[in-house]
C-alpha cells in the first residue's frame, strides 16, 4: 500500500493525468458499447423510455465536470472495497450481457465504475462521483412485466383524477378505464402519456435540482427531495388534463402535435415546480420565523 | 509507473468481462428449417376443415399507441400461422400459432392477455386448466375470456418456451434465464384458439368445441408437428 501511494504522488498531475484512463475507458467501451445499442434497440427508441440517453448524457457532463478529481494523483484508495464492486459489477456484466438481461447488464455500470474509482483513484473521487454514477441507476429500463403491474393502476388513477376535474368544470367527458370522451373524441391514455417512465424523468429532474442547488440544510433537501413524487405525478396529470383540452377545442390533429411536445412542457414545468419550491424554502428556512421547521425536520 | 499499471491491469480485466459474456452467449436449440407450420399443421382433419374468410383475428403482438402496427417493435416470431376451420356442424374456430426460434429476455411469444386488451377487448375471466390433448399428453392451458360491448371472444391458449408450458411472463423470463446458463436458447410458440361469439353465448360450450378442435388437431399432426405445439425436445430429436 505504501509503496504505492509513494508511487502515485510523485507522478505528474495536469492532463496528462487524465491519458493513465485510457486503458480503463477502452475497456469500458469494449463492454458497454453493445450493452448501449441494444439499450437502444429494445427501450429508448421508445418515446417513453426517452429519459434513459438524457440521463447517460447528464452524467457523463456532471463527471466531466468534476474530471479534475480523477487527474489528479491517486489518494487513499480503497482496493479490497475497489475490487468487490468491481466483482459485483462484472458478475451482473456477464450474466446479464450473455444472457440478454437488459437490467443487470445496464444497471452493472454502476457498481463497476464506483469500484473502480475507489479502486485507481480512492476515497475523495469516489464521494464526489458518487451521486453522478448512482444516478446513471435511473437510466436503467424497467422490464415491460414489472412496468405493468404498476404502470395500469397509474394509468387508471391519472385518468380518473383528469375525469373528475373536467367533470367539474363541466366539460362534456366519460371514461371507460383508460379511455376519456370527450365531446366528439376519444382520447386512449397510453403508457407514454401517465407511464411509470415519464415519473422516472421527472424524480430525475428533482433528484438533479437537488443535488445542483447544494443547499447546505438538510431539512431543505429533505423537503424537496419528499416533493419529487407528488410534483411528478401533478405535472403528469397537468399533462393529460391540457392534452384532452386541446383536443377538445383544436382538434384531433392538434392534439397529436401537442403530444409530441408535451413531455417537454411537463419536464418544465416540474423544474418551475422545484424552482418556485426551493425559493420558498430559502425564503422560509432562512427566516427566523420558521426556525422551528428545520428543528422539527432535525428531531 | 506502477500506478499506471493498475489502469493498465484494470482495462485488461475489462476487455475480460467482454470477451467473456460473448463467449458465454447460449445458442439456438431449434433450427428455423425444422418448423414449417404450413405443411406441418393440416388444413383439413377429423371432423375440422379450413375454411377461407374475410374473419380478421386479434394480433399476435401488441400494437403501438395509436392503433397502428408498431413498426419499430421487434417482431418476435420467425413463422406464424392464423386460420379459420370449421366443424362439420358449422361451428367455427380461429387457429393462430406464433413461432419464435429464439426466445430471448426481450424477444419472446407475446401473451394474448395484453394483444387482447390491447384491442379493446377487456380479460374479464383468466384461469389455468389443464388439457388432455391425448392420453398421456397432457398440457396445462389457460382459458381467457374476453369481450366487449358488441361480442366476446372465449380464448383457449398455451404458450410453450423450450420444453415447458410457461403461465406468466416472469416465469418465460426465468425459463429463458435457465436455459440460457446451460448455454441454450430456447425455442417458443403460442398455441392459440378462439371463437367470436355474440355476448349471450354459452361460454362453457365453446371451451368444449375448443378442445375437441385441440384434440382432433393434436391426433393429426405428426411427430413433428407434436412437438411444435407441446413439447420442443422432440423437435430437434426428429
Amino acid at each position: 500500500m505504501s509503496s504505492v501511494l509513494a508511487a502515485s504522488r510523485s507522478e505528474p498531475r495536469g492532463a496528462s493525468s487524465l491519458l493513465r484512463w485510457i486503458p480503463v475507458v477502452l475497456g469500458l467501451g469494449m463492454m458497454y458499447v453493445p450493452t448501449y445499442i441494444d439499450m437502444w434497440k429494445y427501450f429508448w427508441f421508445r418515446e417513453d423510455n426517452a429519459h434513459g440517453p438524457l440521463i447517460v448524457a447528464v452524467v457523463a457532463w456532471l463527471i466531466w465536470r468534476r474530471r479534475e478529481v480523477l487527474t489528479g494523483p491517486a489518494e487513499q484508495t480503497r482496493p479490497v472495497w475497489g475490487s468487490l464492486l468491481i466483482s459485483l459489477g462484472l458478475l451482473l456484466y456477464v450474466v446479464g450481457r450473455s444472457q440478454g438481461v437488459a437490467q443487470p447488464d445496464a444497471f452493472s455500470q454502476v457498481p463497476l465504475l464506483l469500484g473502480l474509482v475507489l479502486a485507481l483513484q480512492g476515497q475523495r473521487a469516489f464521494r464526489v462521483l458518487l451521486f453522478p454514477i448512482c444516478f446513471l441507476t435511473l437510466s436503467v429500463s424497467l422490464p415491460g412485466a414489472l412496468l405493468d403491474v404498476v404502470l395500469i393502476p397509474l394509468k387508471h388513477f391519472v385518468s380518473s383524477i383528469v375525469e373528475e376535474i373536467l367533470y367539474l368544470a363541466g366539460y362534456p367527458i366519460a371514461r371507460a378505464g383508460v379511455v376519456l370522451n370527450i365531446g366528439p373524441y376519444q382520447l386512449l391514455i397510453a403508457d407514454a402519456c401517465s407511464g411509470l417512465n415519464s415519473m422516472i424523468a421527472l424524480t430525475c429532474v428533482g433528484l438533479l435540482y437537488v443535488y445542483m442547488s447544494q443547499r447546505n440544510s438538510i431539512a431543505h433537501n429533505v423537503i424537496l427531495l419528499a416533493f419529487t413524487l407528488p410534483i411528478a405525478f401533478v405535472a403528469n396529470v397537468l399533462r393529460v388534463l391540457t392534452l384532452v383540452l386541446v383536443t377538445y377545442y383544436f382538434g384531433d390533429s392538434a392534439g397529436h402535435s401537442f403530444h409530441d411536445y408535451a413531455g417537454y412542457a411537463e419536464i418544465a414545468f416540474a423544474f418551475g415546480a422545484f424552482f418556485v419550491l426551493d425559493s420558498i424554502l430559502v425564503r422560509v428556512l432562512a427566516d427566523g420565523r420558521d426556525g422551528h421547521l428545520e428543528k422539527c425536520a432535525a428531531g | 509507473m506502477i500506478a499506471h499499471m493498475r489502469f493498465l491491469i484494470a482495462g485488461l480485466v475489462l476487455v475480460g468481462a467482454s470477451g467473456l459474456a460473448y463467449g458465454l452467449r447460449p445458442t439456438p436449440v431449434v433450427e428455423l428449417r425444422d418448423v414449417d407450420l404450413e405443411r406441418q399443421i393440416p388444413s383439413s382433419f377429423g371432423s375440422w376443415h379450413e375454411v377461407r374468410t374475410g374473419q380478421v383475428q386479434v394480433d399476435l403482438a401488441p400494437r403501438g399507441e395509436n392503433g397502428e402496427p408498431e413498426a419499430t417493435l421487434i417482431w418476435p416470431y420467425d413463422k406464424t400461422l392464423t386460420r379459420v376451420y370449421k366443424r362439420a356442424d358449422g361451428q367455427t374456430l380461429m387457429l393462430a400459432l406464433a413461432w419464435g426460434s429464439k426466445q430471448r429476455q426481450e424477444i419472446k411469444v407475446h401473451r394474448p392477455e395484453l394483444c387482447y386488451a390491447g384491442q379493446g377487448l377487456r380479460v374479464v375471466e383468466h384461469r389455468n386448466t389443464p388439457l388432455e390433448l391425448s392420453s398421456g399428453t397432457q398440457v396445462v392451458a389457460t382459458r381467457l375470456l374476453t369481450k366487449n360491448n358488441a361480442r366476446m371472444e372465449p380464448v383457449t391458449y398455451w404458450i410453450r418456451i423450450g420444453d415447458k408450458i410457461s403461465f406468466s411472463a416472469w416465469q418465460s423470463r426465468i425459463q429463458i434465464l435457465q436455459e440460457g446458463l446451460h448455454g441454450r436458447i430456447p425455442d417458443g410458440i403460442l398455441v392459440r384458439v378462439s371463437q367470436a361469439l355474440p355476448l349471450e353465448a354459452r361460454v362453457e360450450e365453446s371451451y368444449a368445441v375448443q378442445d375437441d378442435f385441440l384434440k382432433q388437431l393434436y391426433a393429426a399432426v405428426d411427430t413433428a408437428g407434436k412437438g411444435v405445439l407441446v413439447n420442443g425436445r422432440q423437435v430437434s430429436a426428429q
